[in-house]
């Protein structure tokens, strides 16, 4: 049978390589930020442009925006949105794409190409994040004691697409129109996490079951601790009356059930990658 | 471009001393098989798993009960009509293919299959290509950095170190590539026929450089060739595969005769 290599080897080879792997995030974030500040200006204005589309079709057309201010609601929640659907939309073509890498140097991990992506992302997100801070100062909000949250929301989010990425890049690579399906998930599970309304508006109509499901997806939990980093949110009870203050925190049981997702996604993208990886070589 | 040319003013009898027959195995192929599919278009589709499941009839295998051992210092040719296995042969020494069947063991440092260019992006100077390169390969920053002026020496782009590498002629990626490769150091060399790029002074200047290589003590090569003077240049072994199996592994000077022998019943009975 082929030579199976284990975890442990696996975490060891890419550390021997790990420089590499910084090279080529360097490289990436250095052609997309090149001429520094045009770079970064594109980088940011794209969701900002988005958050004031959404503003206005689910904020004051749609009178979707109970939380109050929703302008650094939907922000922060777009911002975090796009590390995840670019991690996952590209992920599909980082094994292909490096073909020729793959099919010459053996003895670079074959793991590196997805968590390049990754990771590449996620420092843009982090980049990008910092247009959240004048806007949330602008709209009244404060930071928070939970500033801490954001970390761990961070951490989260980079096991969950670690093995999203993992998976699907292998995957994709046996079969391509995986890639055609992609789309429509990705905007299912937009519409089924957080980003545009607050997770107490699924509580006020779900059962109890649905609530727990909804909890199910990775990405609800890592988006209240996105959001619960700032203080001053507000919130219009349902069927009006007066505003009350709300922390944007659900429970520690919300993020236990987050956490148990990304874990689980981390550990079937590994076996997925790993199981597929020799299939992976003979069609690149 | 004829042989000659292509070897330049070389001694004729070049070649390394044959390592002494205790020396360490460094590739140990044991029963190796693998298999691809046989129809062009692969079963990329789902729908096409559901329509013919996992079928064994389309299989073809590549190589199959492949074993043999190449010791330290041992320079070996791998010779075999078009798709033979040698290739194939070459990527699973090299890691980028995994067997099906046995088991393939390199000791010490894995050899990348040497790649020009390897990982070479137009957007970057040629200075940051030099880098990203040959980490690919396996050099540390600090080695780059030692090696830089000699890269930038040996290239013959001094002056050009600041252009974006998509401004280069193939020509000038091709020598700028070579000079990575150049200072690449691995326990096995593969190569997947003696190349040579650039113009013809520069051609000298590269083979010159591979043989310097060779020719360091306890260097392991693996050579697919076609060209016969090749085989004879620098490997003392020669494995002769045919549809995937072993045929002959022996002397080059052995093997080789009954290589075109071969070729040429097989050429009279068309």
């Amino acid at each position: 049978m082929t030579t199976s290599l284990t975890l442990g080897t696996r975490i060891q080879r890419i550390r021997k390589r790990r420089a590499v792997l910084q090279r080529m995030i360097r490289t990436d974030l250095s052609v997309k930020y090149e001429g520094s500040t045009l770079g970064y200006f594109w980088s940011v204005l794209e969701p900002l442009l988005m958050t004031g589309v959404y503003w206005l079709v689910f904020g004051l057309i749609g009178r979707l925006g109970r939380v109050q201010p929703f302008p650094p609601y939907i922000l922060s929640g777009i911002l975090a949105w796009q590390w995840m659907s670019a991690s996952f939309t590209g992920s599909m073509r980082t094994l292909r794409g490096n073909s020729k890498l793959i099919s010459k140097i053996g003895d670079l991990p074959r793991e590196i190409y997805p968590m390049q992506l990754v990771l590449t992302k996620g420092i843009e997100f982090l980049i990008t994040i910092s247009v959240l801070v004048p806007v949330a100062f602008a709209f009244g909000l404060r930071p928070s004691l939970y500033m801490f949250y954001l970390p761990l929301a961070i951490v989260l989010q980079l096991m969950l697409l670690t093995g999203l990425s993992l998976g699907l890049s292998a995957a994709n690579t046996l079969l391509r129109d995986l890639e055609r399906v992609s789309r429509p998930v990705l905007r299912a599970w937009f519409y089924l996490s957080p980003v545009l309304y607050p997770l107490i508006l699924v509580d006020e109509r779900a059962s109890s079951l649905a609530q727990t499901l909804y909890r199910l997806n990775p990405m609800t939990g890592i988006l209240t601790l996105h959001r619960s980093a700032w203080s001053g949110w507000t919130m219009r009870p349902r069927g009006g009356g007066a505003v009350a203050t709300v922390s944007q925190f659900d429970s520690w049981l919300t993020v236990g059930y987050s956490a148990i997702g990304c874990a689980l996604i981390l550990v079937i993208g590994y076996l997925l990658f790993t199981r597929l990886e020799p299939r992976v070589l003979k069609e690149i | 471009m004829s042989d000659a040319e292509q070897t330049g003013t070389v001694t004729k009898d070049w070649r390394p001393d044959a390592p002494p027959s205790d020396a360490p195995p460094i590739i140990e192929c044991r029963d190796v098989g693998i298999w691809f599919h046989v129809n062009r278009r692969r079963k990329t589709r789902i729908r096409d798993h559901f329509i013919r499941g996992f079928q064994k009839a389309d299989r073809f295998w590549a190589l199959r009960n492949v074993t043999f051992t190449i010791r330290k210092g041992e320079s070996v040719g791998l010779i075999g009509s078009n798709g033979s296995g040698k290739s194939t042969l070459l990527k699973l020494i090299a890691g980028v293919l995994y067997p099906d069947e046995g088991e393939v063991l390199v000791h010490g440092g894995v050899a990348p299959l040497i790649e020009l260019g390897a990982g070479f992006s137009g957007d970057l100077t040629a200075r940051e290509n030099v880098y990203l390169s040959g980490m690919i390969m396996g050099l540390t920053e600090k080695e780059i950095d030692a090696r830089f002026r000699k890269i930038v020496r040996f290239s013959g782009l001094k002056g050009f170190m600041d252009m974006p590498l998509k401004h280069f002629s193939s020509g000038m990626k091709g020598r700028l590539g070579f000079s990575i490769v150049a200072q690449v150091e691995s326990d096995v060399m593969l190569l997947d026929e003696v190349f040579a790029v650039g113009d013809r002074r520069f051609k000298r200047k590269s083979v010159k450089v591979m043989e310097d290589k060779l020719s360091k003590e306890g260097r392991t090569l693996v050579l697919v060739s076609h060209r016969e003077s090749d085989l004879t240049r620098y490997c003392e072994r020669t494995i002769w595969l045919q549809n995937g199996v072993v045929r002959a592994d022996g002397p080059t000077e052995e093997v080789l005769p009954l290589y075109t022998a071969f070729q040429d019943e097989a050429e009279d009975e068309e």
